[in-house]
């Protein structure tokens, strides 16, 4: 996933040619180290330690390209003599208050975790709305020729690719948030629920959910998914809820006494539900039409469970058809195999609803007993062909090694001689 | 007896040129942006530099008497040479150190609407300066250095 959203983040870095004034950069350094210094002053708590110390590895990289120039303006003082300032106080005061390296080491990382992943979050958004952008202007494009449909089928891939990117990032991004305390966050003591709502609040957690269940939803509208990834968007759905639903109870409580987040936070529970029943529909839409359009005649049905059943139920009525002659029930099976349920029901179909967690592995296994019972109905059993070709390639070898331990009689001809 | 002649010739000349420190490089790293007092003064406290700049925007604005609390952007060239101007000013002013005065070398004319926010850069040998979104110009003593601006 790392290996994405760097991707995602490269994508995104735009080269700003502009000049800019050393002063500012100077001065733009001591406000930033100024604050850094007075919070050094105010930590109390590991995670407070930590965020400090984040910033100052932040700093150290913003400016690494101005240490030359932060030498000679910083005077008395020189650039690489200030930060270290900075890092031996904050020891002092994490001594002071016994707050052990480690722990702030860990928290650290975690915190730059949440800072790259935040930064990689706001640059999947440009692309995400321009690559939207030109889906939408391709799909009312007048002309379709191969070269759009394929450029607009490249857009699509690429948007769901980053979609899926910054989903991922925005709960990694929240993951390295909670990490950092121990506790249960409910036993969390005001001050830091405090703290971790300000955190919250400057990575636009809540607001980043909702957009990327949003944007899920908008992608599913804006364009015709069909087949297997349509299925792989039913699993990304499935994903995105399961893991919103352990995390959006944590973050009703870190926002217990915020009545705006807490509105929005039941909102986002209805937008995922709306993208799930969009997602389902359109789904099901699609696998009827897998059997409408080659005119096979499954009951047609909404949901898993009836899938599962009303293919069986074909399968049975095939199993049990008395009216038909031998050569319609074959022409019918072969029909159904060749036309459907080779090429994309059970080589497709199948294997992606279990790996979305749309219909369970029993319920394929199910399905694919009961095609084979058709067609061991219609066709006799590949078991008896095989074991009738076992038999013959036996016999043959027999007479073989028989014929061959048979010794040459007196008068015949010797073969080798 | 032509060459010993001409050496003498030259060691005269040596002997009587004044004495010079060289090279000697006075820039600064960085500009320095000075609030103008209600006298009319700045004052750098780095370099140990204070001058009055009432005659400055006298030359640049035809006015002196509402000058306190103006800020202006000051630098030094590798030379020496002091670079100074504001923001509205459409020239930047380049000044020597006199005899406790700054003497104007030559004001270049560097923007027909005035500058809206500048800053100098130093780039040695030339001084950088910088406006809002328009493209940098290279500056020195002499003016603007076209070939500098690629």
């Amino acid at each position: 996933m790392v290996g994405v959203i760097g991707t995602f983040m490269t994508f995104s870095v735009v080269a700003m040619a502009q000049e800019q004034s050393d002063y500012a950069i100077v001065q733009s350094f001591q406000e930033k180290y100024k604050a850094i210094r007075e919070a050094i002053k105010e930590v109390k708590t590991v995670q407070e330690c930590a965020e400090v110390s984040a910033n100052i590895d932040e700093l150290e990289k913003e400016f690494a390209a101005d240490t030359a120039l932060l030498n000679k303006s910083l005077y008395p003082d020189k650039y690489d003599d200030v930060v270290s300032e900075a890092r031996v106080e904050l020891r002092l005061n994490q001594d002071k208050l016994g707050i052990i390296e480690s722990s702030v080491a860990r928290i650290t990382e975690l915190e730059e975790q949440v800072r790259s992943l935040s930064r990689a979050v706001d640059s999947m958004d440009t692309i995400n709305d321009r690559l939207l952008a030109s889906i939408d202007v391709m799909s009312k494009a007048l002309e379709k020729n191969a070269t759009t449909i394929d450029s607009l089928n490249h857009l699509v891939t690429s948007l769901r690719q980053s979609i899926r990117a910054r989903d991922e990032a925005i709960f990694a991004m929240v993951d390295s948030m909670f990490m950092q305390y121990d506790k249960n966050i409910q036993g969390l003591p005001d001050q830091e629920k405090k703290i971790l709502v300000g955190k919250m609040e400057r990575h636009n957690v809540v607001s980043n959910i909702m957009e990327a269940a949003k944007a899920n939803l908008k992608f599913l509208e804006t364009t015709q998914l069909s087949g297997k990834d349509l299925a792989g968007m039913v699993k990304e759905q499935r994903q995105f809820s399961s893991y919103w639903n352990g995390l959006g109870p944590k973050l009703a409580n870190v926002y217990v006494s915020s009545k705006d987040r807490a509105k929005q936070i039941a909102a986002i529970d209805t937008v995922i539900a709306q993208w799930g029943r969009k997602t389902d529909s359109t789904l099901w839409t699609d696998l009827n039409g897998e059997f409408s359009s080659k005119q096979i005649p499954v009951q047609p049905f909404h949901s898993a469970d009836e899938f599962v059943a009303n293919l069986s139920k074909y399968f049975d009525d095939q199993i049990n058809d008395s009216k038909s002659s031998n050569e319609e029930k074959a022409k019918n099976l072969n029909h159904f195999a060749d036309d459907v349920w080779n090429p994309s029901i059970n080589s497709q179909w199948l294997p992606t609803l279990v790996d979305g967690g749309v219909i369970t592995k029993d319920q394929e296994n199910q399905l694919q007993t009961k095609f084979a019972s058709w067609q061991s109905a219609v066709k006799p059993s590949h078991m008896f062909l095989y074991a009738g070709i076992f038999i013959i390639i036996l016999i043959v070898i027999i007479v073989i090694v028989i014929r061959g331990r048979k010794k040459p009689q007196a008068g015949e001809p010797n073969p080798r001689a | 007896m032509k060459s010993v002649g001409l050496f003498f010739l030259i060691f005269l000349a040596a002997g009587c040129s004044p004495l010079a420190l060289k090279p000697a490089d006075f820039s600064w790293p960085i500009e320095s942006e000075l609030k103008v007092n209600s006298r009319g003064m700045v004052q750098e406290d780095r370099y140990s530099i204070s001058f009055n700049v009432k005659p400055l925007f006298y030359e640049e604005t035809k006015d002196s008497s509402d000058v306190a609390n103006h800020t202006i952007r000051l630098i030094r060239d590798e030379r020496g040479f002091y670079f100074i101007t504001a923001a509205h000013f459409k020239n930047v002013y380049v000044f020597s150190q006199n005899d406790g005065s700054l003497s104007l070398e030559k004001a270049i004319a560097v923007s027909k609407d005035g500058l809206s926010s500048p800053a100098f850069n130093q780039r040695a040998p030339y001084i950088e300066l910088l406006s809002g979104k328009d493209r940098p110009i290279m500056l020195t003593k002499d003016g603007i250095q076209e070939e500098a601006k690629k």
